[in-house]
């Protein structure tokens, strides 16, 4: 009998969130509420910090050629790119659970089961931007999906977070079946379930092979909140507790964004694409740059904001996609890849930083915009951590935003659909007014009388400072990323 | 004495799902539905495809009509009231599609056995028997659990992760509010 491949060691980063979110939810079983508490955050975040340093360790040298995970039959693959969006949800995951403790205090969440479920949807991001093949990639997207359904849902005594899952939930698993339904048409045709492999070879002809790559892309789309799949991102980013909203902007998009550039590398290899597909993406990016950051002119509430500014973000994000099946570009996409990467790394830290904010000051501060009048002077570090990553989020120097922004408009600018980037650019320029407006009312209007002060804890002012620094830090000294990544 | 049993699931299955149609009581219909489905089980079970008559019974006969008989009892559904509206055009629909279907299974059934012209029908379902028995050996059970036990394992597995997932999310969804678990600093007004 043959050993099972599973346990050799570059399965260990992908072990360590499984054996981590089951122990959690075993945990809380066996002890008393009270502990559970204290207990479950602190073994989710060093879950994810072990994970991350373990992903680091275990594919330090993948530059070279990419590891496939070792099984019988290979559906994970560890390129330099993919193990870098790992990093990011890691990363971002670990930020987001140190600011969980406050951000789900006094809303009768259940430790055990948020924590666990947290670790369960971040292994399924990790594994979904590793996976080649569609059923891998389709069980994956449910295990995040799934896990998050619940996230949404799980504070129990609010009806707009029952009423979010819901919305997620029915609008996600039509989502999935187009998704599922691609995957079929793909086998139909390819005669294989590979998306990306080294023996396969995809033939553009007839229409089968447009209707499922048609098709995988909307169910890939509705994930990552591109216009006009978007509909449903307000009012569920709005519903859900603040900090499970800041991983639905963040991880998901994340792997989604890996699985997409990643089929499109592989696609431009076969020669499978067409002027046609770049079209599409770019209309998809220029529909979410527009519609993200002209409603979001208009919202008085701060999680709605967040979420057109994430829709614009993903249309940005797409752009640099975009440079990836682009036809007339040649040379290896490593360059747009790295952008890309980049560009993902500084919006999961803006979106960390932001919501993370909200959710650390809580009750009014998740709701009207217009609370935020005066909060420089109740509370100076969230003031001025809200700044950091609202500069970032508009993309001007010295910030992590900036530099992002600067590599995927510069890497688009080089291909023909240089008039999309021209949009973009004044776009990006439109969304100061809404960011900054934020930092307008915390500097310069006066609070109201009698608003109670909001305890500050260790753990939010951490994750926060360390976000904040990063963000700064990229900022002024981008050579540092080449040095981490 | 295989004939006989063939014409008996066959017989099974059609009046069963005649009366899933035609009977007026939900009820009625929907267990006439689970008879349909172990008679169609059974159907696979003769033709040796013991996998898909496993799967058949379980999913079907099992999970999906306990739903849909949860699903009556809980809407406390009556007897249909008669429709004002003509049915003329949906018989004509139905009789043009049951037709269509035929000829498309006829078409099916005698591209498989190649008939030029009527034979012996046993000698027919012997040779069917025996051509059926050689592909058990490839689809059986054993050759699939071998596969997903081996080549597919990891995937499986990952699937395993999923249903926990699922499970622990219907538990934290469906659980009752606990009172030893509202938080200390809890609003206490908004629990009501």
């Amino acid at each position: 009998m043959q050993m099972p491949h599973i346990i050799w060691p570059q399965w260990l980063p992908f072990l360590i969130p499984l054996i981590g979110g089951i122990g959690v939810l075993l945990f809380d079983v066996f002890s008393n509420p009270e502990s559970s508490r204290k207990a479950c955050p602190a073994g989710a975040v060093a879950t994810c910090l072990l994970a991350l340093i373990a992903l680091y360790k275990v594919f330090a040298d993948v530059a070279a050629a990419p590891a496939y995970l070792p099984a019988e039959y290979p559906v994970f693959m560890i390129s330099q790119f993919s193990r870098d969006c790992i990093g990011i949800i890691l990363l971002g995951a670990a930020l987001l659970l140190t600011l969980s403790p406050r951000g789900i205090a006094g809303k009768n969440i259940r430790a055990g089961e948020y924590y666990g479920l947290f670790l369960l949807s971040v292994l399924g991001m990790m594994l979904m931007a590793a996976s080649v093949e569609l059923l891998t990639l389709f069980i994956c997207l449910e295990l995040a999906s799934l896990s998050i359904y619940v996230l949404i849902g799980i504070e129990k005594s609010n009806a707009n977070s029952g009423e979010a899952a819901l919305k997620y939930f029915v609008l996600g698993s039509f989502a999935s079946a187009f998704l599922i339904f691609g995957a079929a048409f793909f086998y139909g045709h390819a005669r294989t379930t590979f998306l990306i492999s080294e023996s396969h070879q995809l033939v553009i002809q007839g229409i089968a092979p447009y209707i499922a790559l048609g098709l995988i892309l909307v169910g890939l789309a509705f994930k990552l909140a591109l216009a006009p799949f978007h509909l449903y991102a307000p009012e569920v980013y709005d519903g859900a507790p603040t900090p499970v909203s800041a991983l639905l902007a963040t991880g998901i998009k994340v792997a989604g964004f890996c699985v997409l550039a990643q089929a499109l590398v592989e696609l431009r290899r076969w020669d499978a694409l067409d002027q046609g597909a770049t079209w599409a993406l770019v209309l998809l990016a220029l529909a979410s740059v527009i519609i993200g950051n002209c409603v979001a002119l208009v919202q008085r509430r701060i999680k709605r904001l967040l979420a057109y500014s994430s829709i614009a973000h993903s249309g940005y994000l797409l752009l640099g996609i975009v440079v990836l099946s682009d036809v007339a570009q040649v040379g290896t996409p490593q360059l747009a890849l790295t952008a890309i990467s980049v560009y993902l790394l500084a919006y999961t830290l803006m979106n960390v930083v932001s919501f993370g904010v909200a959710s650390s000051l809580g009750g009014r501060f998740e709701e009207e915009l217009s609370n935020y009048a005066g909060l420089a002077k109740s509370h100076p570090f969230m003031a001025a951590a809200l700044t950091v990553s609202l500069i970032s989020l508009t993309g001007l120097p010295p910030t992590v935003g900036f530099i992002g922004k600067f590599y995927v408009f510069a890497e688009a600018a080089k291909t023909s659909y240089i008039f999309a980037v021209a949009v973009a650019v004044v776009f990006s320029v439109l969304s100061a007014f809404y960011y900054l407006n934020i930092v307008m009312k915390m500097y310069m209007q006066e609070q109201e009388e009698g608003a109670p002060g909001v305890e500050r804890t260790l753990a939010c002012d951490v994750a926060l400072g360390v976000s904040m620094a990063l963000i700064l830090l990229l900022g002024i000294a981008p050579g540092l990323l080449f040095w981490m990544m | 004495m295989l004939i006989f049993t063939y014409s008996m699931i066959f017989a099974i299955t059609i009046v069963s799902a005649l009366i899933v149609i035609v009977s007026r009581n939900t009820f009625y219909s929907a267990i006439s539905l689970i008879v349909t489905m172990i008679a169609i089980a059974g159907n696979f079970l003769m033709m040796r495809a013991e996998l898909i008559a496993l799967v058949q019974l379980l999913v079907y006969a099992g999970a999906i009509m306990v739903l849909f008989l949860f699903v009556i009892m809980l809407l406390n559904l009556r007897e249909e009231e008669e429709t004002p509206r003509s049915l003329m055009p949906r018989k004509i629909a139905g009789l043009l599609l049951a037709m269509i279907f035929i000829v498309q299974a006829a078409y099916i059934t005698l591209s498989i056995f190649n008939i030029d012209s009527v034979r012996d029908p046993i000698v027919l379902t012997e040779e069917f028997n025996a051509s059926q028995e050689k592909r058990a050996e490839e689809t059986g059970v054993n050759a699939f659990a071998e596969t997903l036990f081996t080549k597919y394992m990891i995937p499986f597995e990952l699937t395993s992760v999923l249903l926990l997932a699922a499970i622990v999310g219907a538990v934290a969804v469906g659980l009752k509010e606990d009172k030893r678990q509202a938080a200390p600093d809890a609003p206490q007004a908004n629990l009501q």
